[in-house]
């Protein structure tokens, strides 16, 4: 799965995008994972508008995201897959 | 009453139970990168209680019990756990047992909480009516604790259907009516489900089925050792057996028996049940624990107690793969030991199972005073388990993760994310 990740422009970066395609139902859909330093905002496109979840887990978030479109928390850890490896090595030490 | 699933703790223990079991949560959330206010509530007991209760042994002595009861999580539902009867149950053991009841539930999708309980006792002591005095006492303070709708206990090691009887019928004398919901795991006559006394083994051998497929071996033909041969490791050893495994090897308290041609689980219950021990039985040569754990076999059941294999032992194991039917028997220092030399584990929230699954079929089948018949509960079982089975091989296989990562970061997800909907009272 292909995933992309976009940083701020600025020197200090405040936060972090990553674009994961996912597909829910058939339906190949983007999910947007924002990582801010106190946790995570999650959306994705839906015919009633965007979706909106937070949380300081990226997981949770994306769950709060997707939940409308009927995906459980466990199938939204699969769709999200691993995210420590999308973050430049230089800056995994301020994920925590 | 036997002592059930009872192996001695390693000697040179490297982590306690609590000590395991916070390692294993500290590691899903971090993988979960859960918040720390979520990581603070999930990493302690909601309630635990101490309680010393007075009994009157047979020769007109008083001694004082101890017991313990702990519940760690309810955001999911009530809380479900056994009720052990062992000389070194303590609180901090109780307090990882509980929270391993919660992910345990939680990554089966039942819709309970985790609690555990326990009473400092050896059983092999007591008389039958000693047991039942100290069960009834020790139930009655529990009175307000536990409850069809707040926390249903259930066997543990060294208790059994007859044990959860008795807690039955003293909670329902004090409520004026029968309960049989406030406990899982009774006789059926009283209300428990069929196919309650095998679901923990039954579980377990599903569960190692599958990854000795996962490596390319079939159970029909696989070599197999099993420690422990109790409520747990009886069944397990009868239903690989029944499946065409070879048992080389089986230990219990007393001692272990082996044989290379394999050992007939149905004799060696026959022997224990005259003997106390499968040690000795008939044609059969002895081994220790120690020989056993090292023996070079496919599947490697541990159904006796907490860290078992740790450390110390783990470069010994030459199994296969490594089916925890007990609670924690392997400690996490051990995992990555076993992990680096292509040894498979199956963790034991996802392992051992079956016995809340059927112990909620159990309660639900109480609740609406209907009962399911035997084949009905093992295909629901199958269907849980395999469930479960599969979403932890999908998560460990995207998030490039070992099977008790992701068997704990799916339950802890679960459980944060119930707190969080919930969010917090007042």
């Amino acid at each position: 799965m292909n995933a992309q990740l976009d940083v701020a422009a600025e020197s200090q970066a405040p936060w972090q995008l990553i674009r994961r395609p996912v597909t829910v139902r058939g339906v190949p859909r983007h999910l947007r994972l924002v990582r801010f330093d106190r946790g995570w905002l999650a959306s994705v496109d839906t015919l009633s508008g965007p979706t909106l979840g937070t949380d300081q887990s990226p997981y949770l978030a994306a769950h709060r995201a997707l939940e409308p479109l009927g995906v459980g928390i466990t199938e939204s850890m699969v769709l999200v897959g691993p995210l420590v490896a999308l973050i430049p090595p230089s800056e995994r030490d301020q994920i925590e | 009453m036997t002592m059930t699933d009872a192996i001695s703790r390693p000697s040179v223990a490297t982590q306690s139970a609590i000590e395991s079991a916070l390692a294993q949560f500290d590691r899903a959330a971090d993988h979960l990168d859960l918040g720390g206010e979520a990581r603070a509530m999930l990493r302690v007991p909601k309630r635990e209680w101490t309680v010393n209760f007075p009994v009157t042994l047979d020769e007109g002595r008083v001694e004082v019990f101890t017991g313990y009861r702990v519940q760690h999580n309810m955001a999911r539902g009530p809380a479900k756990g056994g009720i052990r009867f062992h000389p070194a149950t303590d609180l901090d053991e109780v307090r990882a047992l509980a929270m391993w009841m919660t992910w345990k539930c939680a990554l089966v999708n039942v819709p309970f909480g985790g609690a555990k309980g326990g009473v400092t006792v050896d059983p092999r002591m007591l008389s039958p009516d000693e047991l039942q005095r100290v069960t009834r006492r020790f139930a009655s303070e529990l009175q307000g604790v536990i409850g069809p709708a707040i926390d249903i206990p259930a066997p543990d090691v060294g208790t059994n259907a007859q044990t959860m009887a008795w807690i039955m019928d003293t909670l329902s004398m004090h409520a004026g009516h029968t309960v049989p919901g406030v406990v899982t795991g009774k006789p059926v006559g009283l209300g428990g489900s069929e196919g309650r006394a095998d679901a923990t083994g039954l579980g377990v051998t599903f569960t190692a089925e599958r990854a000795l497929a996962e490596a390319g071996i079939g159970l029909d033909g696989a070599t197999v050792a099993v420690q422990g041969f109790g409520n747990v490791g009886e069944a397990a050893a009868r239903l690989i057996h029944e499946r065409g495994g070879r048992l080389v090897a089986i230990t219990d308290v007393g001692g272990g028996v082996a044989s290379p041609d394999g050992l007939d689980p149905a004799r060696l219950k026959r022997w224990l049940s005259e003997r106390g021990t499968i040690a000795g039985a008939p044609d059969t040569e002895p081994i220790d624990n120690a020989g056993l754990l090292s023996l070079d076999v496919d599947l490697l059941v541990l159904a006796a107690l907490e860290g078992q294999v740790t450390a110390n032992n783990a470069d010994a194991v030459r199994a296969r793969v490594i089916a925890e039917g007990a609670n924690g028997p392997v400690t996490p220092d051990a995992d990555p030991i076993l992990a680096d030399r292509g040894i498979v584990t199956v963790p034991d929230i996802l392992c051992n199972a079956g016995g809340v699954v059927v112990s909620y079929f159990e309660w639900v089948q109480n609740l609406q005073s209907f009962s399911w018949p035997a084949d009905q509960v093992a295909e629901r079982l199958r269907q849980v388990i395999n469930r479960a089975y599969d979403e932890v091989s999908v998560a460990r296989q995207r998030h490039g993760i070992e099977t008790r990562l992701a068997a704990h970061a799916i339950a802890v997800a679960r459980v944060a994310d119930a707190s969080q909907v919930r969010g917090l009272y007042p």
